[in-house]
């Protein structure tokens, strides 16, 4: 009878214990724990190479923070999982985040990942905060989606806009813009826009489009055909790799006038290969600027975290925006954060203040994509390094 | 359309050499390898590794990745595909698949997946041939460099013992063993050969780019290309074939546009393979029943 007593009062135990802690996982942040952050991101896939960086620096962000006490009192809790830029594994990690009760997802450097996960997380009220996406991301506002990179489509409209500003300057009044892109979904659907795009400015698109593969072995005829179109500009679309073939062709070819590429081949390797005439797009600055002021603090946590080795590209700048704007959110949301909160309290945030380190960002019920500015580099071979050749230039038309 | 040709003849100067390492394998070794585009993604790394990362001296570069190449080749065949032997046809390509994959994952784990820069020995710069056609160095160094390869196989299968030992290990390799060619060594060598000619376009399409694995292993399997064309058992067919697939790739897009670049060579090949299935200059396949 006692030991019967004592089993049932165990259990009694036991199930209080299992209600109270299923309980603290459906509220996602309990008043005394941690804030709980999610980040699923390629570590180990085709895209480790900038999604490495990226990761480093949102968790270099979030251990400076909570080193100085974190957000309202409480520290947060950053997990930070690989998907290698697979859709059943950024599921599986969103899934298990929910599980855990994080209140917000960051990451996803493909965007087709951040497609899949978003159904799902918007189920859970969790907020996935990703790196662009189509326009039915956007188009309309969906309630569980922001976005902390630009979309691929406003790539024409910021290339674009700089030119405007360049022909103003050189006095050329109805420019002559050849396009130049690879070959995808994605950027055909850019090159359409950019075409309409100049129609509308009143300039010329000098020639037909051109093509070139995800991999060109050579470009020759592409380059011919943009030379015989004699433009005053090339709107290039092309990652580094690529664009290093069809400059390099260009040039072969004749073609010495300005080429304008996206952030995809804003290296700086390769804005040194190709120099004097090549430039192309960032959203958040590199590491390796040296005018930008906030980029000091950035490098003396990575050097405190151990992550000063992972400071090899703008990717490690755009983690670190992402910490900041993590904690601007967790200061407006409150101590007793859900992920319905993280997503009213960033959707509130209005206009973010990065410290130079990317343009303003600006988010509203009207628009979640926070980028909405550029900055465009080339190469300064007297200083070594790159430089900005322009302020930070709206990516919208 | 002077410029257009040399573009075309720039672009089969490397697919010749790649063709040539997929005909060189088949010819002496009897294998369809289907790692030939990793082994020339992996050439080209460690050849960055010597220049680029250590910034050795281009005399130890260019012996020292020779000499790993060689080495990497010939233990290929002694770890792999010597233990294959008499297998099926089959069974052979599905082991040149997973040594892809296995090049692919070393790679990836040794150096990454970021796209780089390869140190230059000379500036790419720009050289005119006639008023209408200009071209860079590293476009003459990749036709120099197949002109030198062709020329030395030719001469050495030709002229050389070892030479004739292979060509008969790959005509008969039980009549040449008999005849005491060391069938073994001989397929090491071929090995050896066409993992460095690999390197060597995977090196020079490098200095085009960027060096990144996915880019290079592209290449290696559009190189299948002029070795059909011309003949999996031909190595002078490797020549035309590169030309053709050059121009068609070269002329199909000034005619039907960018997207016809990757289309074009197949097409060329459907058509060859229609008329001629051997290629050109291939041997026709006798089975006697």
């Amino acid at each position: 009878m006692r030991s019967s007593r004592l089993r049932a009062g165990s259990l009694a135990v036991l199930a209080a214990a299992a209600l109270t802690l299923a309980g603290c996982s459906d509220s996602g942040s309990s008043p005394d724990g941690p804030y709980r952050i999610g980040m699923s991101m390629d570590l180990s896939g085709p895209i480790s190479f900038n999604g490495k960086p990226a990761a480093a620096g949102l968790k270099t962000y979030i251990d400076a923070l909570n080193k100085r006490g974190g957000v309202n009192g409480k520290t947060v809790d950053l997990k930070i999982v690989d998907d290698a830029s697979d859709v059943a594994k950024g599921q599986v990690n969103v899934q298990q985040f929910i599980d855990e009760g994080r209140i917000a997802v960051f990451g996803f450097i493909l965007t087709n990942l951040a497609i899949s996960a978003v159904p799902m997380a918007a189920e859970s009220s969790v907020p996935v905060v990703g790196l662009g996406g189509p326009a039915n991301l956007f188009e309309p506002v969906q309630p569980y989606y922001f976005s902390y990179e630009l979309r691929a489509e406003r790539l024409e409209a910021a290339i674009l806009n700089y030119i405007d500003m360049v022909a103003k300057e050189q006095g050329i009044d109805q420019p002559r813009v050849a396009v130049f892109s690879v070959d995808t979904p994605a950027n055909r659907d850019m090159v359409a826009k950019a075409t309409e795009d100049i129609a509308s400015r009143g300039w010329i698109l000098a020639g037909e489009p051109q093509y070139m593969p995800v991999s060109p072995t050579d470009v020759t005829a592409q380059a011919q055909a943009i030379k015989e179109a004699e433009p005053d500009f090339v709107l290039m679309s092309h990652n580094d790799a690529g664009a290093l073939v069809a400059v390099k062709s260009l040039r072969t070819q004749g073609v010495t006038v300005p080429v304008i590429n996206q952030w995809a081949g804003s290296a700086d390797a390769t804005l040194e290969q190709l120099g004097e005439g090549y430039v192309a797009f960032r959203t958040f600055v590199s590491p390796t600027e040296t005018d930008v002021p906030a980029l000091a603090e950035m490098r003396a946590a990575a050097e405190d975290h151990g992550a000063a080795d992972q400071m090899v590209n703008s990717y490690f700048t755009q983690g670190w925006v992402a910490g900041l704007i993590i904690e601007e959110t967790l200061k407006a949301c409150g101590v007793d954060c859900t992920g319905q909160g993280f997503r009213d309290a960033l959707e509130g945030l209005g206009q973010i203040d990065t410290k130079g380190l990317s343009g303003p960002l600006t988010v509203s019920a009207a628009s979640h994509e926070l980028v909405n500015t550029v900055r465009f580099y080339t190469w300064d071979p007297e200083a070594d390094q790159a430089k900005a050749v322009s302020d930070w230039v709206s990516a919208r038309n | 359309m002077t410029s257009l040709l040399l573009g075309a003849v720039v672009l089969s100067a490397i697919y010749a050499l790649v063709g040539f390492a997929w005909v060189l394998l088949n010819r002496t070794n009897g294998i369809l390898n289907l790692a030939t585009g990793a082994q020339l993604a992996m050439g080209a790394y460690i050849f960055n590794q010597f220049a680029t990362e250590w910034r050795l001296p281009w005399v130890v570069t260019i012996l020292g990745t020779v000499a790993v190449i060689a080495v990497l080749g010939g233990l290929t065949h002694l770890v792999v595909f010597r233990k294959l032997a008499g297998q099926p046809e089959f069974a052979l390509v599905i082991a040149t698949l997973g040594l892809a994959s296995v090049l692919k994952g070393i790679s990836r784990l040794t150096w990454g997946t970021e796209a780089r820069i390869i140190r230059e020995p000379f500036p790419d710069v720009l050289v005119r041939i006639t008023p209408d056609a200009t071209t860079t160095t590293y476009g003459l160094l990749g036709c120099g460099a197949a002109l030198v390869v062709f020329g030395a196989a030719f001469a050495f299968f030709r002229f050389s013992n070892l030479g004739v030992q292979m060509r008969a290990a790959a005509e008969n390799p039980v009549l040449a063993a008999q005849g005491r060619v060391a069938v073994d060594w001989v397929y090491v060598l071929g090995w050896a050969m066409a993992l460095t000619v690999a390197a060597i376009a995977g090196i020079i399409y490098s200095y085009s780019t960027a060096l990144s694995f996915h880019g290079v292993e592209t290449l290696g399997l559009r190189g299948i290309a002029p070795a059909l064309i011309g003949g999996m058992t031909s190595i002078k067919g490797v020549l035309p074939g590169a030309l053709i697939v050059g121009l068609a790739e070269t002329f199909g897009v000034k005619f039907f546009g960018g997207p016809a670049q990757e289309v074009t060579a197949w097409l060329v090949i459907l058509v060859v393979l229609l008329i001629r299935p051997q290629g050109l200059f291939g041997e026709k396949q006798v089975e006697r029943v």
